[in-house]
């Protein structure tokens, strides 16, 4: 399958299939993880982290994917690793040229994410499904309430908002012993 | 917070292109002068971004577990292939080695040499797969030991065949889990399961099929005592409504709950109390330990089971027969005007002459229309008695509805209707009727802001029988003696006098008397309501209204309704049906009475309805020395509540803790020594530095189950 064909598939929505192909990168990706000091759950993890932002990457309407999914792939799991490690020295990254740039502003800004994915781990389950059905399936209240068996859509209107105030806390708390 | 909400949803429509033009255009420029809308913008962007995070999250994981499976197919198909070719080769090396036994020794030789290096190739495949192996097993094992942390429980010493004969034996029911099931427990817990509610926990797969479950019921404190279970979450110490250990098998797998589709319990209390919630139980250093299910949504679908919908916001209002349009708002507007006219019809209003009433009448009434249709729960009030008694004639005339539907189920309906009639002198009966259109009528009175008390009068407890009685009966200088007390008693037994708990301040709770109407109505009790609504006893006034400094000072709003009479759980049903269910040999709803704390779990093992102790007593320290312990477990049973705490014995020192002074307990010991049981009880109040002995005494486990069982209320 090419890269082409992967492509395809992330278009038409079927994220879950084009992963399963990339997947096929992995072994590659594990060695570079391994040869820089890595276990094989790191590399799991870098991963992981790269598939994320290519996805996020290919979403937003102004990227283009220059280069294979291999290469890229493999230059996001570069930086990420080496954001992990925090060995990326000054001349290094003054030394970086304008995609690698760019790269590695991905991978910060996944960074300020992964901290409100982990506040949203922590709300309880249904918390979850119900913020993911009204942001990411666009539901309506109404469809919500039935869905998730609340008795109106205001419930539905009024859960969301504490789900949401309480994911918030708890990631100032997350951003606060971060930054200290 | 209104702006806020506003804020965010501005940033949700502008995010998803719900604008039009002008408004994204207002939106960019907000977004550039107001400096705080822009970091809750750019933080909210944060928030969509993570949550996104936790979707691609599960793609990936599926998609690396397709992965890996297809992976470690590829392996063992290869490997396979190999270790099949390899047989075939070694046989065909020992076939053709036997077939020519007598061929010269340097042939032979080669051969060996061969067979021994395509051996050592094999053992390297076999190496292979059995990694493959071994880290299934790891998985496996893994889930069998957290399995095991949540059921070992084991304190009364090491022999554990006759611990089986002490521990309560499950009920073992088989469910089809292909369809919604509802099952009554053998003490009254009332499960609800919906289809496909289980999973397989090593494959992830739905479970269809029959499935065995496991249910062990912990009520009585015997059975709470002889399972060495207690009442502690973190250390804060709870009162428990029943706990249950919940286990469900298919073909000797554990089985586990699928997300979002939890099990309903229903546990059975005589004394409903506010605040309980789910607790799940984990055993610790012989202790068990209570967490709190963490889940914001469930209080809220507590008050959804609530099948009671008003009339003014039922989705299909009950209806009038004839009254059956298509549109709500129609049937509606029939259903209400067809009540009005048979009231109307029907009522006597010469009822009202010569009770020395004059001038305009208002009876209220409130009635409910059941999931049948049936009109149950009539209440009435009226000036007179004569004239809420003909009210009440009217209303049990009135036909069967159709019941009011609300998201696909019926649903009771409550209904409130003020009769309005003008009795104009005595001499010229000039009467008109009418029944009034209230616009909502039930808006008055929200089920949020009042708590609905099933009585005739609330009376606040004081400290002792002979004053809660004077205070009842609002007389300082009643005559209360012992006949008077047994009396009241039996009543109290009867039901007709009732205890209820109020609650008085957040997490205070009080205790409340009540007067039923049928303590009245009965023969022989000597009570009687005047027309002036004073209370009288054997010529003696008792009670006189309450006027407004009296009314009980509760917080909240307290209303009279009357109690259901036919009600099965939270279920009303028909009197036959109740009557029937009464004479059902399992039916438990005799000894308890029927309500129900209605709860949601979202995992099995150890369940546990709990609510915390929030006492403003005193803290002290609890320890105690005791000799000839030997290794006895210790319990503390409080007599005001339902509630149990474990003590942890270190260098013959029992610590119970922090715990509050003052409260009336029974410590509760239990020792097994040389094969035998070791038993006894003291009774005393919780204070600093206790100086106590036990005397043990040898005990067969069915004496002691026995003495355990005298201390259940």
């Amino acid at each position: 399958m090419s890269d082409q064909d992967i492509l395809v598939l992330f278009k038409n929505g079927q994220r879950d299939k084009a992963f399963k192909k990339l997947y096929r990168l992995y072994p590659r990706i594990e060695k570079l993880v391994l040869s820089k000091g890595g276990n094989k759950a790191d590399a799991n993890d870098v991963f992981q982290e790269a598939l994320i932002i290519l996805n996020r990457n290919l979403e937003t309407s102004n990227f283009k994917l220059t280069s294979s999914f291999y290469t890229y792939l493999y230059s996001v799991s570069r930086f990420v690793w080496s954001d992990i490690q925090k060995n990326l020295s000054k001349q290094q990254l003054q030394q970086l040229n304008a995609q690698d740039v760019e790269v590695f502003q991905a991978v910060i800004e996944e960074k300020k994410y992964q901290l409100a994915e982990h506040a949203f781990l922590e709300i309880g389950k249904r918390c979850q499904q119900l913020l993911q059905l009204f942001y990411h399936k666009a539901m309506s209240f109404h469809d919500i309430a039935n869905v998730m068996q609340f008795k109106s859509s205001k419930i539905a209107k009024n859960q969301k908002y504490k789900c949401l105030q309480k994911a918030k806390d708890i990631y100032k708390t997350k951003l606060k012993s971060v930054q200290s | 917070m209104e702006t806020y909400n506003q804020h965010i949803e501005l940033i949700h429509s502008y995010l998803n292109n719900l604008l039009s033009k002008e408004e994204q255009l207002n939106f960019e420029t907000k977004l550039k002068t107001n400096l705080e809308f822009n970091s809750l913008y750019e933080e909210h962007i944060v928030f969509v971004n993570g949550l996104e995070r936790v979707k691609i999250k599960e793609d990936i994981f599926k998609a690396q577990r397709a992965y890996t499976t297809q992976k470690w197919i590829k392996i063992s198909g290869i490997s396979i292939i190999v270790i099949g070719a390899l047989v075939m080769l070694y046989t065909l090396v020992f076939n053709t080695s036997e077939i020519e036994p007598t061929s010269n020794n340097d042939s032979l030789n080669t051969i060996l040499v061969d067979s021994v290096t395509t051996k050592k190739t094999e053992r390297d495949t076999t190496i292979d797969h059995s990694e493959v192996k071994t880290d299934s097993i790891k998985t496996d094992s893994e889930v069998e030991v957290s399995y095991t942390t949540t059921t070992a429980n084991k304190k009364f010493g090491s022999v554990s065949e006759t611990q089986v004969n002490i521990q309560k034996k499950p009920q073992n029911i088989k469910i089809d889990v292909t369809n919604d099931t509802i099952i009554k427990c053998k003490e009254g817990t009332i499960l609800k399961i919906k289809k496909g509610a289980f999973i397989n926990p090593n494959t992830q797969q739905i479970v269809t099929g029959k499935i065995n479950l496991n249910v062990t019921e912990y009520y009585k404190l015997s059975d709470i005592l002889l399972a060495n279970l207690s009442t502690v979450s973190h250390g804060k110490q709870l009162e428990t409504g029943g706990m249950l250990y919940i286990e469900a098998k298919q073909n000797g797998t554990a089985l586990e709950l699928k997300d979002g589709t939890p099990i309903e319990i229903q546990f059975p209390t005589t004394n409903k109390k506010p605040e309980m919630q789910l607790f799940s139980g984990q055993w610790s250093n012989d202790n068990i330990n209570w967490t709190l299910q963490e889940d914001v949504i469930d209080d809220l679908e507590i008050l959804e089971d609530i099948v009671e919908v008003p009339f003014g916001i039922v989705e299909q209002v009950p209806t009038f027969p004839g009254c059956e349009a298509e549109d709500n708002e129609t049937r509606k507007k029939c259903t209400k005007n067809a009540i009005s006219k048979f009231m109307s019809r029907n009522f006597n209003t010469d009822i009202g002459i010569g009770l020395g009433l004059s001038g305009k009448q208002r009876i209220n009434c409130i009635f409910k229309i059941d999931q049948d249709g049936n009109v149950v729960f009539i209440q009435t009030r009226a000036a007179h008695p004569r004239l809420s008694e003909e009210a009440d004639r009217v209303l049990n005339l009135l036909p069967q509805f159709n019941p009011g539907v609300q998201r696909g189920k019926t649903v009771i309906v409550p209904y409130a209707l003020p009769i309005l009639f003008e009795i104009e002198g005595e001499q010229n009966n000039v009467r008109q009727f009418q029944t009034d259109l209230v616009a909502e009528p039930l808006d008055v009175i929200q089920p949020s802001d009042s708590i609905a008390v099933e009585m005739d009068s609330i009376y606040t407890e004081r400290r002792g029988m002979v004053e809660l009685i004077r205070e009842v009966m609002h007389d300082k200088d009643f005559p209360v003696d012992s006949l008077f007390i047994q009396e009241w008693e039996n009543y109290k037994k009867q039901r007709l006098i009732r205890q209820i708990t109020l609650e008085a301040k957040p997490n205070v709770m009080e205790w409340a008397y009540v007067l039923r109407k049928p303590l009245f109505e009965m023969q022989g009790t000597k009570f009687k309501i005047l027309e002036d609504d004073s209370i009288t006893r054997g010529g003696h006034i008792v009670r006189v209204p309450w006027d407004a400094t009296k009314v009980p000072t509760t917080t909240r709003l307290l209303r009279l309704v009357p109690k259901q009479k036919f009600s099965a759980g939270r279920v009303a049903v028909t009197a036959d049906k109740f009557d029937k269910l009464l004479e059902e040999p399992n039916s438990d709803i005799s000894s308890r009475d029927v309500s129900y704390y209605v709860l949601k779990t979202s995992n099995l093992g150890w369940i546990n309805c709990d609510r915390f102790i929030n006492g403003q007593t005193k803290r002290i320290k609890y320890k105690l020395k005791i000799k000839n312990a030997d290794g006895a477990s210790i319990s503390m049973v409080f007599k005001s509540m339902n509630s149990v705490l474990p003590s942890w014995y270190t260098n013959g020192v029992y610590d119970f803790q922090t715990i509050s002074a003052g409260e009336d307990v029974v410590l509760v010991a239990i020792k097994r020594k040389d094969d035998k049981l070791y038993y006894d009880t003291v009774d005393t109040t919780t204070k600093a530095n206790p100086q106590l002995d036990f005397d043990f005494k040898e005990i067969s486990i069915g004496d002691l189950k026995q003495v355990l069982e005298t201390l259940n209320r």
